[in-house]
C-alpha cells in the first residue's frame, strides 16, 4: 500500500507515470495518466453509456494509486490510455457487462461479441491497462453475482439508469439485461488490483487491499 | 711509368678543357625538345593574359617540359565570377543524370550497409545480386516513422507513442494489415526506445493473427531486452 494516497495527504499531481483515481464514495474510478507534452495530469474515465471522458482537473480523485509497473510498460499504459480517448471520445464506449475476456479486436476496436456489451468504469480501466499488455486481475477466480447477489442488483440498477438516461438503442438495452450476471469488478477491487506488489492480481489480493484502501478513505473522512 | 702526380695533373688538363668545349659550345638540345618548351613558354603567356584579363592573380606560373609532355603549374586566386569566365559553368544535370545519380547513391548506401559482404562476396556474383535485390525490395519505414523515432530519441517517447498510435490505429481500423505488418519488418530494434517498440508491441496484440512479422519482431525486442539485461518475460509477457 505504499504507492496509493489520499489526495488531502499526497497530491494526484504527484503521480509519476500512470495510476488511477477513485471519487465518487468510491464509486467510479479512471486511469490518471499525463499528457504527452505539457505532462500536465489528466483524469480519463467511462463516466457513463457513450460518456468518455478526459479532465484536466483530478482534484476531485480523493483516492489515486499509482501502477507499480517498469516506465516502460507505464508509460504504454498511459499512451493506450490516451489513445483509447482520442479514437472513443465521440461517444464511442457504451457501457455494459462484457465477460473479462480481452477487450480489444484485431482493428483496434474495443470488441463486442453481443449487443448490450460494454464497459464499466472499472472494467474500462482492466481493458486500459490490457491493452498494454498489462493484465491487472485474474479474473476466473473472481465471485459471480450469483456468489454475490448485491452485484446483480447492482447490474440491474444500471441497466434501468442506462435505460432511462440515455440514448441507448433498445437492442443494447435488451443486451445488458443478457449480460446481467456476469462477473463485476468493483471499484476498490480494481484500486486494490493496482496497488497489489504485482500483477495479475488475485481476487484475494484485490479484495484484501481494496478493503485496506476502503479503511483509508474512512480514515481521510473524505466523501 | 709516370708518377701519380703526374697522372692527376693530366686528368685535370683533359677535364679543363672537356669544361671550355661545353661552355663555348651551343647547346645539345634537340629540335623536338626545344619546341616544347617554346610552346610551353606560349601556352604560359597566354594563361598569364587570360588571367589578367578577367581579374584573377598570378602568384606563380611554370612550365615542366618532358618527352613525355608538358605540364603547366598555377598558383593563384580568383573569384568565382573569374573562375565562371575562365573554365565556364557546369552543365545542368539532365532528368536521366540524376535519377541515374540517385539510383547510384541508393547503390552507394546499400553497399555500404553490406560492405563486409562486399568485401568477401564480389559484386558480380549471383549471390550477391540476390542479396542486393532482396535488400532492396525489403520494407522501409514510412515516411512519417521519421519524426517518430526523431522525438524518441530526443527523449519524447510520450509524444513519439501518440504519434506512432494516431499513426497505427487508423491502417488497423480499415484493415490495411500489410502496410503495418511492412512497419514491424522495417522497424530497427536498436536505437528506438525499449518504450517505443512496446508500444509497437503493444497496439498490433490484438491484430497479431494477420501480421505474420509480428512474431519475429517481438522476438528481436525480446533478444534486445535480455541483451540489456532487462526481464524479458516481466517486461514482454502480456504482449506476446
Amino acid at each position: 500500500m505504499d504507492r496509493a494516497y489520499l489526495s488531502t495527504e499526497l497530491s494526484p499531481t504527484n503521480l509519476r507515470i500512470v495510476g488511477v483515481g477513485v471519487y465518487g464514495n468510491a464509486k467510479h474510478i479512471g486511469m490518471l495518466c499525463r499528457g504527452p507534452a505539457d505532462k500536465r495530469l489528466r483524469f480519463i474515465h467511462l463516466a457513463f453509456h457513450g460518456d468518455l471522458r478526459l479532465e484536466d482537473d483530478a482534484s476531485k480523485c480523493f483516492l489515486w494509486v499509482e501502477a507499480k509497473l517498469e516506465d516502460e510498460p507505464a508509460s504504454v499504459a498511459a499512451a493506450q490510455a490516451r489513445r483509447v480517448y482520442r479514437r472513443y471520445a465521440a461517444g464511442g464506449v457504451p457501457y455494459g457487462f462484457s465477460p473479462y475476456t480481452g477487450y480489444f479486436g484485431p482493428q483496434g476496436d474495443i470488441r463486442w461479441t453481443a449487443p448490450g456489451n460494454g464497459l464499466t468504469c472499472a472494467t474500462f480501466v482492466l481493458a486500459v491497462f490490457d491493452s498494454a499488455g498489462v493484465r491487472l486481475v485474474t479474473g476466473d477466480d473472481w465471485p459471480t453475482p450469483d456468489d454475490r447477489p448485491e452485484d446483480k442488483q447492482f447490474q440491474k440498477e444500471m441497466v434501468e439508469l442506462v435505460r432511462t438516461r440515455s440514448r441507448a438503442t433498445a437492442a443494447h438495452i435488451r443486451g445488458m439485461r443478457a449480460d446481467v450476471g456476469q462477473v463485476r469488478f468493483r471499484v476498490l477491487e480494481v484500486a486494490g488490483a493496482v496497488a497489489a506488489d504485482s500483477y495479475p492480481a488475485t481476487f484475494a489480493t484485490a479484495e484484501v487491499l481494496g478493503a485496506q484502501l476502503q479503511r483509508l478513505v474512512n480514515s481521510g473522512s473524505v466523501p | 711509368m709516370p708518377s701519380a702526380d703526374t697522372l692527376s695533373q693530366e686528368k685535370l688538363r683533359s677535364i679543363e678543357q672537356a669544361a671550355t668545349e661545353a661552355a663555348t659550345s651551343p647547346p645539345s638540345t634537340e629540335p623536338a625538345f626545344l619546341e616544347a618548351r617554346q610552346s610551353a613558354d606560349e601556352t604560359m603567356k597566354r594563361v598569364r593574359e587570360k588571367c589578367e584579363r578577367v581579374g584573377a592573380s598570378v602568384e606563380s606560373l611554370s612550365a615542366t617540359v618532358q618527352r613525355s609532355g608538358t605540364t603547366i603549374r598555377y598558383e593563384g586566386a580568383m573569384s568565382e565570377a573569374a573562375a565562371k569566365e575562365l573554365f565556364g559553368l557546369p552543365a545542368a544535370p539532365t532528368a536521366e543524370q540524376e535519377r541515374q545519380q540517385a539510383l547510384m547513391l541508393q547503390l552507394r548506401q546499400l553497399r555500404n550497409r553490406f560492405v563486409h559482404l562486399q568485401t568477401e562476396t564480389p559484386p558480380q556474383t549471383l549471390a550477391f545480386r540476390e542479396l542486393l535485390a532482396r535488400v532492396i525490395s525489403q520494407p522501409v519505414l514510412p515516411d512519417w516513422m521519421r519524426p517518430v523515432l526523431k522525438e524518441d530519441q530526443r527523449g519524447q517517447s510520450d509524444v513519439a507513442l501518440d504519434e506512432m498510435f494516431d499513426r497505427i490505429d487508423p491502417m488497423l481500423s480499415s484493415g490495411k494489415y500489410s502496410e503495418v505488418d511492412a512497419i514491424l519488418t522495417a522497424m530497427p530494434v536498436e536505437g528506438p526506445s525499449l518504450t517505443l517498440m512496446m508500444g509497437l508491441l503493444s497496439i498490433t496484440r490484438p491484430a497479431a493473427q494477420h501480421l505474420p512479422s509480428r512474431q519475429r519482431f517481438f522476438d528481436r525486442v525480446y533478444r534486445l531486452c535480455r541483451a540489456m539485461r532487462r526481464d524479458a518475460d516481466s517486461l514482454l509477457g502480456g504482449l506476446r
